[in-house]
């Protein structure tokens, strides 16, 4: 999802508002907007506005410095709207749920629910038609696939480096917010994104069809 | 290997190494930043359908695993002096020391890996630190982690990642905290600014000793929420790019207080040195008061340097906290004897002649 601050970078940071446990609005940003979006908040000055005035005050900072392209951002917004009045329904559903047990450890969904903790590893499998939502509930994403790593990834291939180099320029654009130079924040969130880019689409920036000659 | 059931306090006295050591980045006010993993073995049932013999075993299968030099401690066998002990240095959670079953905690000489085995999950791995470097905790973590897995092979699944008792956890299965000193925004009234500000972002701010804990002492720890969605890399950066923030508005508000409102804090500060100096009985929450106030005035020269360093006050925080106090007593006390031996050491301390 683009971010709903920038509407350029991917994003990952939800900001959402509460209301007595109740989350109202839910806005999602990039981490170079979530540092914008966290300083409006922690305003020493000013009380503390809501989710929704964080991020229109961070985006019109970004606008200031030609760093946001606000048409865009409007159908990215409206489109949010609706998708906050369907996920309102989860409470209903619980009710209504047949006995599910897991053939594996034989936890059921009930005791599932009255302890919090799952019986085994199938028990995901087996409490699937649930399991999404309730994931999707705490960590606000749908499962789609592991971005993470896995058992035994020592993170030594070629990606390492260009990780690397997209932390420095982070570390640069972190200290680059601090001292209030958004300018400059933005090219580097900018060049950030780009690198991301590349990396998370696989593409590297050299060794174009190096497999066809090796094999004539 | 050395299991040790019989906790002795000089384990724990070592000037090196620890998270209590007050070195580091922003470690004026970061305190510590601490990684954990969960990490749940293949074939096995969670913890909720475990039996206490597949329990056992898998503590002798981590024991195993471990590599390099590390001390054991069975929970079981250990005196409620010594499961507090633990709980007091992070080195456990409270879950681990008041669970029942077979569990252990393993630990490295220098307390900065640790392992719980039979908490929620079947593995709890964790790397604490002090200062703001959550790169090279995430480091040593992916070692010991990529060490472990090759032992035993962890639950994993491509679509969900690591497969957790608790679906809170599910994914990375990474909470990444670190623990802040917040003296300005607590006396300004800006906490509750920042407990909401943090939670609309979807991070978590809780007190000194995690879930459930009311903050003591002005220290707060923040960490990840989500775990799911993000890799590990996300999650850490996210972290890193917040907690600058916060720390940013704590600056501001010291340099504020000092400036408009100096009265108020050499106010304070007088009042916690004279309660050290004279006080006969400290209870632990007006004993992390006081100090939090000290600290705050060696930080900002409100107080002479050569008087005290950081590392002996983050020292002193630890050491009169009630199972460390008991150690050093070699007994178990009641709350009064405690809270008597607490203003003793520190009345001893703060003398009038060796701060000022």
């Amino acid at each position: 999802m683009r971010c709903q601050c920038c509407n350029k970078e991917v994003a990952k940071i939800q900001i959402r508002d509460i209301d007595n446990w109740n989350i109202t609005s839910v806005r999602v940003i990039c981490e170079g907007c979530a540092s914008f979006v966290l300083t409006k908040l922690l305003n020493p000055t000013e009380p503390l506005p809501s989710a929704e005035q964080a991020v229109a005050a961070g985006q019109a900072e970004l606008a200031e410095i030609g760093a946001v392209d606000m048409d865009a951002l409007k159908g990215v917004l409206d489109s949010m709207e609706q998708h906050d009045d369907e996920s309102d329904d989860d409470d209903e559903s619980s009710d209504v749920i047949p006995t599910l047990t897991c053939e594996s450890c034989g936890t059921t969904f009930k005791e599932f629910q009255k302890v919090g903790r799952l019986g085994c590893p199938a028990c995901y499998e087996s409490f699937a038609e649930h399991m999404d939502q309730i994931l999707e509930h705490i960590h606000g994403v749908v499962p789609t696939e592991h971005p993470g790593r896995g058992p035994g990834a020592v993170d030594t291939d070629s990606r390492a480096s260009q990780r690397r180099e997209i932390q420095r320029l982070s570390q640069q654009m972190q200290s680059a917010v601090s001292s209030e130079h958004y300018e400059r924040a933005a090219q580097l969130r900018d060049q950030i994104r780009e690198m991301e880019e590349r990396l998370s689409s696989g593409r590297q920036p050299v060794a174009e069809g190096d497999g066809s000659s090796a094999a004539s | 290997m050395r299991l040790r059931n019989e906790l002795q306090l000089n384990d724990f006295l070592r000037p090196d190494g620890s998270w209590l050591r007050g070195v580091g980045p922003e470690s004026d006010i970061v305190i510590s930043s601490r990684i954990r993993l969960a990490r749940n073995v293949s074939g096995l049932p969670f913890q909720l359908r475990m039996s206490d013999d597949q329990r056992r075993e898998l503590v002798q299968q981590v024991s195993e695993a471990i590599p390099g030099h590390a001390i054991r401690v069975d929970l079981n066998d250990a005196s409620p002096i010594d499961r507090s002990l633990l709980v007091e240095r992070h080195l456990i959670s409270k879950e681990l020391a008041n669970g029942d079953g077979p569990r252990s905690a393993f630990f490295g000489p220098h307390e900065v890996v640790s392992i719980m085995a039979n908490e929620e999950d079947h593995l709890r791995i964790q790397c604490i630190h002090s200062g703001f470097d959550l790169r090279r905790l995430w480091r040593a973590l992916v070692k010991l982690d990529v060490s472990l897995s090759r032992q035993m092979p962890f639950v994993f699944n491509q679509r969900l990642g690591y497969l957790t008792a608790c679906p809170t956890n599910t994914g990375t299965a990474m909470r990444v905290s670190v623990m802040l000193h917040l003296p300005a925004l607590t006396m300004k009234d800006h906490i509750d600014k920042v407990k909401r500000s943090v939670d609309m972002m979807n991070l978590t701010i809780r007190g000194l000793y995690g879930e459930g804990t009311r903050a003591s002492g002005d220290f707060y720890q923040i960490s990840n929420q989500a775990t799911l969605g993000r890799s590990e890399e996300e999650i850490i950066r996210t972290i890193e790019t917040l907690i600058p923030i916060v720390l940013r508005y704590e600056r501001g508000m010291r340099k504020a207080l000092l400036a408009d409102e100096r009265s108020l804090v050499d106010d304070r500060v007088e009042r916690a040195l004279a309660t050290l100096r004279a006080a006969r009985r400290l209870d632990v929450d007006e004993m992390m008061q006081h100090l939090s106030m000290v600290r705050f005035a060696l930080l900002e020269g409100l107080i002479p340097a050569e008087s005290m360093t950081i590392d002996e006050l983050n020292r002193l925080f630890i050491l009169c906290q009630p199972a460390h106090l008991q150690k050093q007593a070699g007994r178990s006390l009641s709350a009064d004897e405690r809270d008597e031996l607490r203003a003793e050491m520190l009345r001893t301390r703060f003398s009038a002649d060796s701060v000022n």
